[in-house]
């Protein structure tokens, strides 16, 4: 080459030699960029990469009754899963056609679930459960067919007593998107698709129940296998529940429930020419020594087995309808009604001590009382003449507890004191007992306050704000506006029978670790009534009287129960147009009270009538009596 | 830039002052250019054990197995580049077209059925001993055969200039590296337009001619999206690097975890045989295209500077042989070597750190691979037969 090209071929190669060399640059400066100034960010996709959680359920704790029997225990239920991320879209249509047959799940079902959002794409989808084991061993076999399917193992509940106490137990389902940074779970470490106790027990022991998950932590190929175990941290499982809860006496409180409420809708009802409907009812046995709840029961019930593996939407429609009578409901704490005359222990507690009442004095007992314009009928039309304090809750008169609500109210116009108010909250009225189950209703006790704060919100419900002389005549019988659970009233008969105590009622006793016990159920401290003994003792006697010549007196007098001596009150109450709602609340032995019982029936008659008749079946159960089938009394209040 | 040339030129007067057998060829080897390639295979022979040996653990295999076969290939690639120093690069200009068209046989052999079909790319002839990759041949026989159309004409007369020589070049290139194309390998045909541009502009084509070249590329590739002549998974390859994507399949998610690896590298890697994303093969094709990401993992932001600083000594010493050359031949050649070698170390290197779009080009003298591992040799070699030569 001559000078000149040499040149300018010199030129144009220094020139190709500044291009490699600005591109090594920016390839040096993007090395910088990745190793130097971002390692961090780097090294920790590395390590999520490389390592991954694998969580593993504790086995739940089992809840016990009383007696150490088994009401849930635990069972293994086999899961499959697909790490649906993993495979592309064909992939994935080709093997979910394949399991379809397999596991009798139709390819939309499938589908479905796959595509449920509240499931991390990064865990295995769970896409069957309570598989036969031979379609896991088949799977298993044939998993070259199969890939990215997984079996495994998870732990259900076992119900060994079928529906039993199933209000009670509660049951379990997956915890949901918005619970899981919820103040009650944030510290429980739940991640989407754990397994919660969702009602009852199951949700009020949840932290107990539980157990600590454990944790293997492995270290997995970009395939997602496995290549070593770096570590595990085994679960522990969870702490089983001693409840106060007889099995005996649950399955005894239940059956006898329903037999009476199948007896009630035998009933004819004159005033609304039909039978009674009698759609739902509960009860409560309690020991009043303590507020330990040994049986409580919700008609109708349901089967908590059906939540065992997820249910579907479908039957849980079928149990949050109307017309199944809504049987996931606890009518013992989560309905509040009126109480009715089963309230009249709290107008007459407060009669006596305030001197409005004595027990050694005589009552009228009109069939009707006028007052302010207005007529209150007694529940019978006729004059009893003149009635002792015990008659007056034996007959269950209403016109002599009008009277006393009538001078409450006096004293609320000269001074403002509601007095009848005071007497229902120091039994424990208007406000949630705290027994540990979800959705106690706190029930109500109308007050003025309470009126002029609804009647500025609902004005059209309330249309006046001054507290009127039938607000209080109408709650000395338990109606008007006063609402009160099943449990509520089977507390206050607690307090009653125990000489003035209020205790919490709970279900928790003792905490297990197997045989051992860690801890017993603490409780909030009891609280007194304080209402004098004498005064109590008079209430008391007056209950003897109800079901020995009183309206209970058809269920009690003629029965072995007689001999142990039964105190109680009957109540009948109105809601609008409805049918009466019966109530029945008693204790026994009537000198030694242990067991109190509440019963009430939505729309199943009178109080003495068909309520009480429940309660007696299951006092004779209780005392070892022979079982007499329920029989309905006289239409009484 | 005149500094090279009186360096050359010193040197070469100091050189005049000894014996005349000093210009005897084997006297001119150059050992930068050697120190720098072996140094490259060495490396790269590590990163091979290190990227395959878990997997082959895992699977029961012999760890060393890539090992062993790439110091085979290193072993022909010694012998390749041995032969090309005998005889004078310039008595190869003859042959030159001879080269080229025996390739593009190769290369419509390899679409036939006697090719080998691996992964769904039809790229292989089986040799036995290994798999012959003509498309990386061909990169060799353009390089010649472009050299010697453009010397031959004008001798020494100086800068080519006209369009002519863009047209035979573009012309040249277009037919392999559409066969290439076909196979696909749309990394490997690229790389024979990067070797057009760089000869060209050593060959003296007129800057706006350059341009020209530059721009018509652009709009064929844009041409080539637009009327899905690509193949959607190279679209979605050559695409992916602008926006990583989270399918675990995709090749979002592979330069994702070459990402990782190589940025959880930090300044100093984890050590050979450490890193969790080489071990657990979170990195695609690692023994062969993402080399580089098992160097980054466990050698650190060092290792990676050293393999940079290794190949700017071969590009260095490349262009500097051009320089020397005493004749255009010998300047385009070495020009078209070094634009081959340093266009698929950026392309390569890049796609692993997510600047360029993922393409199957191999690291030269650092990947897994008989083809290019003795490609690059025979290059190098050419560029030291070049330098050997520039006195005689």
């Amino acid at each position: 080459m001559n000078q000149a090209a040499l040149g300018t071929t010199r030129l144009r190669l220094a020139f190709l030699g500044a291009i490699f060399a600005s591109l090594i640059v920016t390839l040096a400066l993007r090395l910088y960029f990745l190793q130097v100034l971002n390692t961090a960010e780097f090294t920790e996709g590395a390590q999520r990469n490389q390592i991954r959680l694998v969580p593993e359920q504790p086995a739940r704790g089992q809840i016990l009754d009383r007696n150490g029997e088994v009401l849930v225990s635990n069972g293994m239920s086999l899961v499959v899963s697909i790490r649906r991320q993993e495979l592309s879209s064909d992939e994935l249509a080709d093997v979910i056609n394949r399991l379809s047959p397999i596991l009798e799940v139709p390819v939309e079902e499938l589908n479905k679930r796959l595509a449920d959002k509240s499931l991390s794409a990064f865990t295995p989808i769970p896409i069957a459960e309570n598989v036969p084991e031979d379609t896991v061993v088949y799977l298993r076999e044939h998993q070259d067919e199969f890939p990215k399917v997984e079996t495994t193992t998870r732990p259900t509940r076992i119900y060994p007593q079928g529906k039993l106490a199933s209000h009670v137990l509660g049951y379990l389902g997956e915890i949901q998107d918005d619970q899981i940074n919820s103040d009650r779970y944030k510290d429980l470490g739940y991640r989407p698709g754990s397994i919660i106790g969702r009602g009852g027990i199951e949700y009020a022991y949840e932290k107990e129940l539980h157990g600590v998950e454990g944790l293997r932590k492995l270290e997995v190929d970009s395939t997602g296998d496995v290549r070593r175990t770096l570590g595990r941290r085994e679960p522990v499982r969870g702490l089983d529940l001693v409840t106060t809860i007889d099995s005996r006496i649950q399955k005894l409180t239940e059956e006898s429930l329903a037999q009476g409420i199948e007896k009630a809708r035998t009933i004819y009802h004159e005033e609304t020419a039909s039978k009674y409907k009698a759609p739902a009812g509960g009860a409560v046995v309690m020991d009043p020594r303590s507020g330990e709840i040994i049986a409580m029961a919700s008609f109708p019930d349901y089967d908590p087995g059906a939540f065992v593996g997820g249910i579907s939407v479908a039957e849980y429609e079928e149990l949050t309808r109307e017309d199944t009578g809504l049987p996931l409901i606890n009518r013992a704490i989560q309905v509040a009604y009126p109480p009715g005359s089963t309230f009249k222990t709290v107008t007459a507690a407060a009669a006596l001590e305030t001197g409005v009442a004595q027990a050694d004095q005589r009552y009228a007992c009109p069939g009707s009382v006028r007052i302010a314009d207005r007529t209150f009928r007694n529940w019978k039309s006729t004059d009893s003449g003149m009635l002792t304090f015990n008659q007056s809750m034996a007959d269950s008169c209403d016109t002599v507890f009008y009277d006393w609500g009538l001078q409450f109210y006096r004293t609320f116009t000269r001074t403002k004191a509601e007095v009848l108010q005071d007497y229902a909250r120091r039994f424990g009225f208007g406000e949630k007992t705290g027994v540990e189950i979800p959705s106690e209703k706190p029930g109500r006790v109308p007050d003025d306050g309470w009126l002029k704060r609804v009647n500025k919100e609902f004005p059209d419900a309330f249309p006046y704000a001054t507290w009127l002389p039938g607000y209080t005549i109408n709650m000395s019988i338990g109606q008007g506006d006063v609402l009160a659970t099943p449990l509520q009233l089977a507390n206050s008969y607690a307090a009653i029978a125990n000489g003035g105590t209020l205790y919490q009622p709970h279900f928790g006793m003792s905490l297990m670790d197997g045989s051992e016990e860690v801890s017993t159920v603490q409780t909030n401290e009891p609280k007194s009534v304080q209402i004098s003994p004498a005064n109590l003792q008079s209430i008391r006697s007056s209950l003897e009287a109800v079901t020995t010549v009183g309206t209970a007196a058809g269920t009690f007098v003629n029965s072995p129960l007689n001999a142990i001596g039964v105190a109680g009150k009957t109540g009948t109450a109105e809601i609008g147009t409805k049918q009466p709602y019966a109530w029945f609340a008693a204790y026994a032995p009537a000198r030694d009270p242990q067991y109190v019982v509440a019963i009430m029936l939505e729309e199943g008659g009178h109080g003495g009538e068909t309520a009480a008749p429940i309660a007696g079946r299951i006092f004779e159960g209780i005392f070892d009596l022979p079982l007499s089938e329920i029989k309905p009394q006289a239409a009484v209040d | 830039m005149t500094d090279f040339a009186e360096f050359g030129s010193r040197h070469y007067a100091g050189r005049d002052r000894m014996a005349m057998s000093s210009k005897a060829p084997i006297r001119h080897l150059d050992g930068w250019l050697i120190a720098a390639v072996m140094g490259l295979t060495a490396l790269g022979c590590v990163a091979i054990r290190s990227a395959s040996a878990p997997i082959l653990e895992v699977q029961e295999l012999d760890a060393d197995h890539y090992l062993k076969r790439q110091l085979i290939f290193f072993s022909l690639a010694t012998i390749g580049f041995g032969l090309t120093l005998i005889v004078d690069y310039r008595r190869l200009q003859p042959y030159a077209p001879m080269a080229y068209l025996g390739l593009v046989l190769l290369l419509l052999l390899v679409l036939t059925p006697a090719g080998q079909n691996v992964k769904g790319a039809q790229r292989w002839i089986n040799l036995g001993i290994f798999q012959l990759q003509p498309a990386e041949v061909m990169k060799m026989g353009y390089i010649l055969f472009l050299a010697a159309v453009l010397s031959r004409e004008r001798r020494n007369e100086g800068p080519v200039a006209g369009f002519t020589p863009v047209l035979q070049a573009m012309i040249l290139a277009a037919g392999p590296a559409l066969l290439i194309f076909l196979q696909p390998d749309l990394g490997s045909a690229l790389v024979l337009f990067a070797i057009a541009f760089a000869v060209l502009l050593v060959a003296g084509v007129p800057i706006r001619w350059m341009v020209l070249v530059v721009v018509g590329c652009l709009a064929v590739g844009a041409l080539a999206l637009r009327l899905d002549v690509l193949h959607d998974y190279q679209v979605a390859r050559l695409t992916s690097f602008l926006d990583s994507g989270t399918d675990p399949q995709g090749p979002g998610f592979n330069l994702e975890q070459s990402k990782i690896a190589i940025g959880s590298g930090g300044i100093n890697g984890k050590g050979w045989g450490q890193g969790s994303q080489t071990n657990l093969a979170y990195v695609p094709e690692q023994r062969t295209d993402f080399i580089f990401t098992a160097i980054g993992e466990e050698r650190g932001f060092l290792g990676g500077l050293l393999v940079l600083g290794l190949f700017s000594v071969v590009l260095w010493r490349c262009i500097r042989t051009a320089m020397l050359s005493k004749d255009l031949f010998g300047a385009l050649m070495a020009g078209g070597i070094a634009a081959m070698l340093g266009f698929q170390l950026f392309v390569n290197i890049g796609m692993t750190i997510g600047i360029m779009p993922i393409t199957g080009i191999p690291l030269p003298f650092v990947s897994y691979g008989g083809t290019s591992l003795i490609t690059s040799f025979v290059g190098v070699g050419l560029v030291m037969n070049i330098h050997m030569r520039r006195f005689v």
